[in-house]
């Protein structure tokens, strides 16, 4: 029996959910923080590879919701918000290394060489097959593994094609079951 | 994989010294956006919620009054038509006029045709002394109710002259008219004859001292009395009139007509002012023409 209906494929659950939010919690930007911090800093860590550029685009991020902090309606709104932005803002930190011809699974010397690192390549090993993949492919398998986004959701929120995002997310895949597969960890 | 993945990142946690860090800066943050918002005059910024309720607001009556502006233009012009299409402008009702006079004159020739005009019979031809009859009256049997002429002399001794006479490059004629009273019921039916007879001849005999002898005369030249200063001029269906009243109360009147010119003269017996003396000389201008 379907106990909650669905309003426009929001389920009226949630709805319910984020007015009773809306009534005990007005959206804030220290608020957002609160709520999201964590979330933000790991998308910029696996975005940025290194905690300083990940700090900085942290800060950013939280500085510009600031400003637009009004114009945001719910706190889904808030946290689609925060993960668009922190993409975009990444985007422009190393927007050189987009075009850059670099093959980041072939310099495994590089993230191991990284000042700043905050943790041990051995420790977190799928993690760091991740941070090797170019950062197109890591922010999909991000999104979609780890906030457990739809490809829809992805799509909108990095503002590509739904088959982009597949594609993307399947090259991925391909990438880290090479990677992992070299590091003799049993393939996705 | 992807479990692990997911496990090794929910350990990754966001600085306490990050998070206090950029909560000040966030801070900063506001404090400078309520600096802008103050110099600007605005404490509040609005958020695009208010701002589409503010926007919304005026839209009802925006519209409104729209409407109503549109409604009242369409009404004021509306009227203006039907107005122009009924009374159009000057020369549209001159010309309507004209239009008009001349079918009561093509009228007023029919009906005389219908009954018998007999046009400036001479005495001679009536057989009665200063006996003439109207072009107008219709039926005037021989020897009953004619028309005595008082001033059947004076109008012979003018310049005027009947058909007949055919001296001088000019040609004049003379009608002589009735009162109004009597010329309104020209157009009775044959039935009504007989009352309008005896009717007439009641008219006639109370207007003689008030009947007005017009005669209409072209002239080559235009007449001395024009460019007087006692010469007005009336307007009458888009032609110029110049009337002027001599001293023995002759009303004389100059008008171009036709690529013609006329001089009507008139007794002033019962004109008391031009106009009518110009509106009576225009209907003999135009039953003479015919």
């Amino acid at each position: 029996m379907q106990l909650f209906m669905d309003y426009g494929g929001i389920k009226s659950k949630d709805l319910i959910g984020e007015i009773c939010m809306a009534n005990e919690e007005r959206i804030t930007a220290d608020g957002a923080i609160d709520r999201y911090a964590d979330m933000v800093y790991r998308l910029a860590l696996s975005q940025m590879r290194n905690t300083v550029d990940a700090d900085d685009l942290f800060q950013e991020v939280f500085v510009r919701l600031v400003n637009h902090i009004q114009d945001l309606e719910s706190w889904e709104h808030v946290k689609a918000w925060l993960i668009r932005v922190t993409i975009n803002c990444a985007k422009k930190y190393y927007g050189q290394y987009w075009n850059k011809n670099v093959d980041y699974m072939d310099a495994p010397e590089r993230m191991a060489g990284d000042n700043g690192a905050y943790e041990l390549p051995e420790e977190h090993p799928v993690r760091e097959a991740v941070h090797k993949l170019p950062p197109k492919y890591r922010v999909v398998i991000h999104l979609y593994y780890f906030e457990e986004r739809t490809i829809a959701e992805i799509a909108q929120l990095t503002e590509q094609k739904e088959s982009t995002v597949k594609s993307q997310l399947r090259r991925g895949r391909e990438m880290l079951k090479k990677l992992l597969g070299n590091n003799g960890i049993d393939s996705v | 994989m992807m479990e692990r993945y997911q496990i090794e990142t929910s350990q990754i946690h966001a600085p306490a010294s990050l998070v206090e860090r950029t909560k000040r800066a966030m801070q900063e943050e506001e404090k400078r956006i309520q600096r802008e918002n103050a110099a600007d005059g605005n404490v509040m910024r609005e958020t695009k919620e208010q701002i589409r309720c503010r926007t919304n607001k005026w839209v009802l009556p925006v519209a409104a009054a729209a409407v109503f502006l549109v409604l009242v233009n369409v009404l004021a012009i509306m009227p203006g038509r039907r107005t122009d299409m009924s009374g159009s402008g000057q020369a549209d009702s001159a010309m309507e006029g004209k239009a008009t006079i001349e079918e009561e004159a093509e009228d007023a020739h029919m009906t005389a045709g219908e009954t018998g005009i007999m046009e400036d019979l001479t005495a001679e031809d009536s057989g009665m002394p200063n006996a003439e009859l109207t072009g107008i009256d219709g039926n005037m049997p021989d020897g009953e109710g004619s028309l005595v002429r008082e001033e059947e002399d004076k109008v012979k001794g003018t310049a005027d002259f009947s058909d007949e006479d055919t001296t001088g490059s000019t040609e004049d004629f003379s009608v002589d008219k009735m009162t109004d009273a009597g010329s309104t019921e020209q157009k009775a039916e044959p039935e009504q004859e007989d009352s309008l007879e005896e009717k007439s001849r009641l008219e006639d005999v109370e207007a003689t001292k008030e009947e007005t002898i017009l005669s209409v005369t072209e002239v080559e030249e235009i007449p001395d009395f024009y460019g007087s200063a006692d010469t007005q001029c009336v307007i009458l269906q888009g032609l110029r009139f110049y009337v002027s009243r001599e001293q023995d109360g002759i009303w004389v009147a100059y008008v171009h007509m036709d690529r013609k010119k006329y001089v009507i003269t008139g007794e002033s017996g019962q004109y008391t002012e031009e106009r009518a003396f110009v509106e009576d000389a225009y209907e003999l201008l135009l039953n003479g023409q015919k």
